[in-house]
């Protein structure tokens, strides 16, 4: 039975409302005190549980189950002898497919996402994610695949769920990044050749590159037949920039440097930025591609929250019918 | 207008700090990373009103303050006096050392000597006065500061230079720290003849080869003085190969004259440091030059020492040489060799003791005065009443053991006189008259004291040739020599006399005094066992022996002598009508009828003296310490207290003089006070100004 909706977070942009937001979630800033990354993936996770049963959103992929009438010919190891017992008759059990969903999950780790203006850069609240997000669907028994990139690919684990895949995931989330600047084309592009099973990519990156690049890519994936996330990881600063001081603003990827006076550049700086997001949200909307951004004071859970409706939402679009009808099936 | 310390006028560079600070570009404090600059467009830098000059005034202000600093610090001052010249500075007093030694003999380092005395006269002006001296084991002046004062200025480098090339390093050691002792007096005294130049510093300018030989000793004793400053030019040679050979003498363990000659002679090699070579070579040869015998191989390593025993040549000639070759300089090469004679040792003993008598004093002296290899000794025991207590020649000491007679006792005087050594041992009150004769006293008081168990030497000179024998630790121990009885003499009462020991209770045991040329030595007790265990010590030999040597030693002739030596004249000769010494060189140094010393051996070689029997020849050798030819540290010279300066230079005198005449105008003009006085208002004043000029402006009233 579904659980009434939590009236503390607003499912449809994703964010906390309220003050009781610091009550529910706990605070990055808090969480990344915890080492382990798996360790911290599992704290969150498990919180999200404890307040999934007053949500409305469901699990996916593995809970769901039916019943039909046996007839034979079926595999009789499937009646529910229980159900049988308490109404005499023979029912058969249906399962979805354990290894029908799989996930892949892109990490940009361009030098653009070490950037910090608090405690929390961008690759360590990322990875954060990605890990909360590979152990959530591990207890699903999703297959789960990790690819690492900057300007190409730096890891990949293909997706699996045997015992120690999610140790040797956390594992190459784990190593620092020696990225240089971002290139999106390449490891898309590179997913989209390598995937021949329909599945969902969820990329986790703050986009700091051209819009017609992702554009192209992401409109690729969608047309191999893939739901596509898109969790886009900011700085706070990056969507305020609430610098005073005239100083050398040193780019971290093209270590080009400019002069800047942010009092005089604000302005025109938010314009691009702004412009830049909003672009990026109507291409993933043509595209049919859940765009969440993510600051990183955001908490994780809520990406959680995230997940689970872009697969609800994609998963009555209607495009997607047949998948939906497979699953079921 | 001049100024003290014009280094702190770069403080005026500090003027334009304002300006910069006013015009200084804003630029960025530091650098900031971010994500992405591509949202971004470089700004242009803000022209603000700070890149304007706001208020010339308070710039001019500031500009000010720090000028009046800046000019406040460099110490100004008005010349009200002309400058400084060269003839203001004070007048000179000057001693010029040139080094005479043998050493100075290498290579050109006395040409190099006269030319440095040249050089050094240069430097002076015609009002300072300076002598000049040459120095070795004495400081002779070769022009005083009286003969240069009379000669006109110009005549007086050319006359030291003259008299100066006319002379010769001698072959004399060097005594340095004594020549620079006497220097300076020298130069005190031409202090005092000169009452108004009272401040003038003294000066010395030493010109030296500088080598280690040199002796400092008589500087540990001297302050050197406030006033006085060295100014060192040491002498170098290219060459730093120097040996030298010393002779050490022979092995007195033959018994026989004959064997005695066989005996090998023991020189030492000495290598300076900083030598090049380590090998030499030894060997005889006559005279004049002709080689005797085979060469000897002598290793000895720069800085290091070998003594070498060789035998004297066999066949040979007289007077032959023992030469170092393989050396560089060979001032200190030879050694002259004449073969030694046996010494005799004659000793009286004026006493009733029975010489075979163990409990008599005379028994223990016979034991103590020994015939050896080396000398022939004899004890004559004469008795108080016998007519004369030397009959011949002069023995080397006389003992009186028993009060002598009346004639006696002024032969004894007439023996001490002449340079004789009287040793009198106190037995009881009947010496009171024959000492108070001796020590010519009118009355001398002679007390026996018998103490209760025994006495025993409780303060002893060991200074004095009597005891320096035993002066070590391991032989200085008296306490196991004990005096059963002494006998007290009034010490007060003995003018003149140094007491040498004392028993434990004050009183004298062993007192000395100089009568005439020779020696009285008294003594309070017997070394006979009835008045102590003396002579059952093994001290009491030595001291008797250390006793005849250390008065033969300047009384008695012996074959070898160092250069400058007093040498006395043979005993036992009958010299003729006009002695005369000849020197090696042929030169005759003439003796007048009473001379008991030969003077004048400044030459090393065979010296002979001509008697009426033959001739008796002596050997005069260089100081050995003339071959320690290696360069002594400045440093030496400054730990024994000297103050050594740079060279005097007229002008840096005259720059040092100004600089103190300019503090002392300085110090009573003060205007730096006043500038600072003034910056201080400046600053007020600006800071008044700059107050106003910030308040801030008037807000109207804002409506309700």
């Amino acid at each position: 039975m579904p659980a009434a909706p939590d009236n503390r977070t607003t499912p449809a942009s994703g964010q906390p409302a309220g003050g009781a937001r610091s009550v529910s979630f706990m605070d990055p800033q808090t969480l990344m005190q915890i080492k382990n990354l798996q360790m911290r993936a599992r704290v969150i996770v498990e919180g999200f549980y404890s307040g999934i049963h007053r949500s409305p959103y469901h699990g996916f992929s593995v809970e769901f189950s039916e019943y039909r009438q046996y007839v034979p010919g079926d595999d009789v190891r499937y009646v529910d002898w229980r159900l049988f017992a308490r109404s005499d008759r023979y029912y058969v059990k249906r399962f979805e497919d354990e290894t029908n969903l799989l996930c892949y999950l892109l990490v940009d780790t361009s030098k653009s996402m070490g950037f910090a203006s608090g405690e929390i850069t961008k690759h360590e609240y990322a990875r954060t994610l990605a890990a909360t997000m590979a152990y959530f669907l591990y207890l699903q028994r999703d297959a789960v695949g990790l690819a690492v990139f900057d300007e190409q690919i730096s890891e990949y684990l293909p997706p699996r769920h045997r015992t120690g895949h999610l140790r040797h995931f956390m594992a190459a989330l784990q190593r620092e990044p020696q990225g240089t600047g971002t290139n999106l084309a390449e490891p898309l592009d590179q997913i989209a050749k390598t995937v021949s099973k329909r599945g969902m990519v969820i990329l986790i990156s703050d986009l700091l590159a051209p819009i017609e690049v992702l554009s192209t890519q992401l409109g690729y994936l969608r047309s191999r037949g893939h739901d596509v996330l898109v969790l886009r990881v900011i700085d706070p600063s990056e969507s305020t920039f609430p610098f005073t001081n005239p100083q050398m603003f040193h780019d971290m990827e093209s270590g080009k440097r400019l002069y800047i006076d942010p009092e005089a550049a604000r302005e025109q700086y938010l314009q691009a930025f702004n412009s830049h997001a909003a672009a990026l949200k109507s291409v993933c909307s043509d595209l049919g591609v859940e765009y969440v951004v993510c600051p990183t004071d955001r908490p994780l859970e809520l990406s959680l929250f995230d997940l689970l409706r872009a697969r609800m939402q994609q998963g009555r679009a209607p495009s997607h019918n047949d998948r939906t009808a497979r699953r079921v099936s | 207008m001049s100024v003290l310390a014009p280094l702190y006028l770069l403080g005026l560079a500090a003027i334009s700090l304002p300006l910069v600070f006013h015009l200084i570009r804003r630029t960025p404090r530091g650098e900031m990373l971010f994500s992405s600059l591509m949202f971004l467009q470089p700004s242009p830098p803000r022209v603000t009103k700070r890149s304007r000059i706001d208020n010339l005034l308070l710039l001019l202000l500031r500009a000010l303050a720090i000028t009046l600093l800046a000019i406040a610090f460099a110490r100004p001052l008005f010349r009200q006096a002309a400058l400084v010249q060269p003839d203001d500075v004070g007048r000179q007093r000057v001693a010029v050392l040139v080094d005479t030694s043998a050493s100075m003999r290498r290579g050109n380092l006395w040409q190099q000597a006269v030319a440095a005395v040249d050089d050094t006269l240069a430097e002076y002006r015609p009002q300072d006065r300076f002598a000049v001296y040459a120095f070795d084991e004495t400081l002779r002046p070769v022009a005083s500061h009286h003969d240069l004062a009379g000669l006109e200025a110009s005549r007086r480098r050319p006359a030291v230079n003259g008299m100066l090339k006319q002379m010769q390093p001698t072959w004399a050691g060097t005594h340095l720290g004594q020549a620079l002792a006497d220097a300076l007096a020298s130069l005190e005294d031409m202090h005092d003849t000169d009452g108004e130049e009272v401040a003038a510093p003294r000066r010395i300018v030493l010109i030296t080869d500088l080598q280690s030989g040199s002796r400092l000793d008589a500087l540990a004793a001297y302050e050197w003085p406030e006033d006085a400053s060295l100014e060192l030019i040491p002498l170098t040679l290219d060459e730093p190969t120097n040996a030298g050979l010393e002779l050490l003498g022979q092995q007195a363990t033959a018994t026989t004259i004959e064997q005695a000659r066989d005996q090998r002679l023991r020189v030492r090699v000495t290598n300076a440091a900083g030598s090049k070579l380590e090998d030499y070579r030894l060997r005889w040869q006559t005279p004049d030059g002709d080689s005797l015998g085979n060469p000897i191989d002598v290793h000895a390593p720069p800085g290091e020492s070998r003594v070498v025993r060789i035998s004297p040549p066999k066949a040979s000639g007289p007077n032959p040489q023992l030469v170092l070759t393989g050396d560089a300089f060979d001032f200190d090469n030879t050694v002259y060799y004449l073969p030694p004679s046996r010494d005799q040792v004659r000793v009286v003993c004026l006493g009733e003791d029975d010489p075979t008598d163990a409990d008599a004093m005379a028994y223990y002296l016979d034991r103590a005065i020994q015939s050896d290899a080396s000398r022939t000794a004899e004890v004559v025991h004469v008795k108080p009443g016998a007519q004369a207590v030397i009959d011949s020649d002069p023995p080397h000491l006389v003992v009186v053991t028993a009060p002598p007679s009346q004639s006696q006792i002024a032969e004894l005087r007439q023996f001490a006189q002449r340079g004789g050594l009287l040793l009198y041992v106190v037995t009881g009150d009947e010496d009171a008259e024959p000492l108070a004769t001796l020590l010519d006293q009118d009355q001398v008081e002679v007390t026996s004291v018998d103490p209760d168990d025994y006495a025993m030497l409780g303060e002893i000179d060991f200074d004095h040739p009597l005891f320096a024998a035993m002066a070590g630790p391991q032989f200085n121990n008296f306490t196991q020599i004990l005096f059963w009885k002494y006998r007290q003499l009034d010490e007060a009462a003995l003018d003149e006399a140094k007491v040498i020991a004392r028993f434990d209770s004050g009183a004298p045991a062993i007192l000395q005094r100089s009568t005439g040329t020779g020696e009285l030595l008294v003594m309070t007790a017997g070394w006979n066992p009835g008045d102590s265990q003396l002579a059952r010590s093994w001290k009491f030999p030595l001291m008797i022996s250390s006793l005849i040597e250390s008065h033969r030693r300047d009384t008695t002739f012996s074959p070898s002598y160092q250069v400058n030596q007093r040498v006395p004249l043979p005993q036992g000769i009958e010299l003729p009508a006009n002695p005369v010494v000849t020197k090696p060189n042929g030169d005759e140094i003439p003796l007048a009828g009473d001379d008991t010393v030969i003077q004048g051996v400044d030459t090393p070689g065979v010296y002979r003296l001509a008697t009426v029997d033959g001739s008796e020849e002596f050997a005069v050798h260089l100081d050995s310490t003339e071959s320690d030819t290696a360069p002594l540290p400045q440093e030496a010279l400054e730990q024994a207290g000297v103050r050594l300066s740079a060279e005097f230079d007229v002008a840096a005198e005259t720059a040092k003089m100004q600089q103190t005449r300019d503090v002392e105008l300085e110090s009573r003009q003060k205007i730096w006070k006043w500038l600072v006085a003034l910056a201080i208002v400046t600053l007020i004043v600006e800071s008044l100004l700059a107050g106003w000029l910030s308040r801030p402006a008037e807000q109207p009233l804002a409506a309700t």
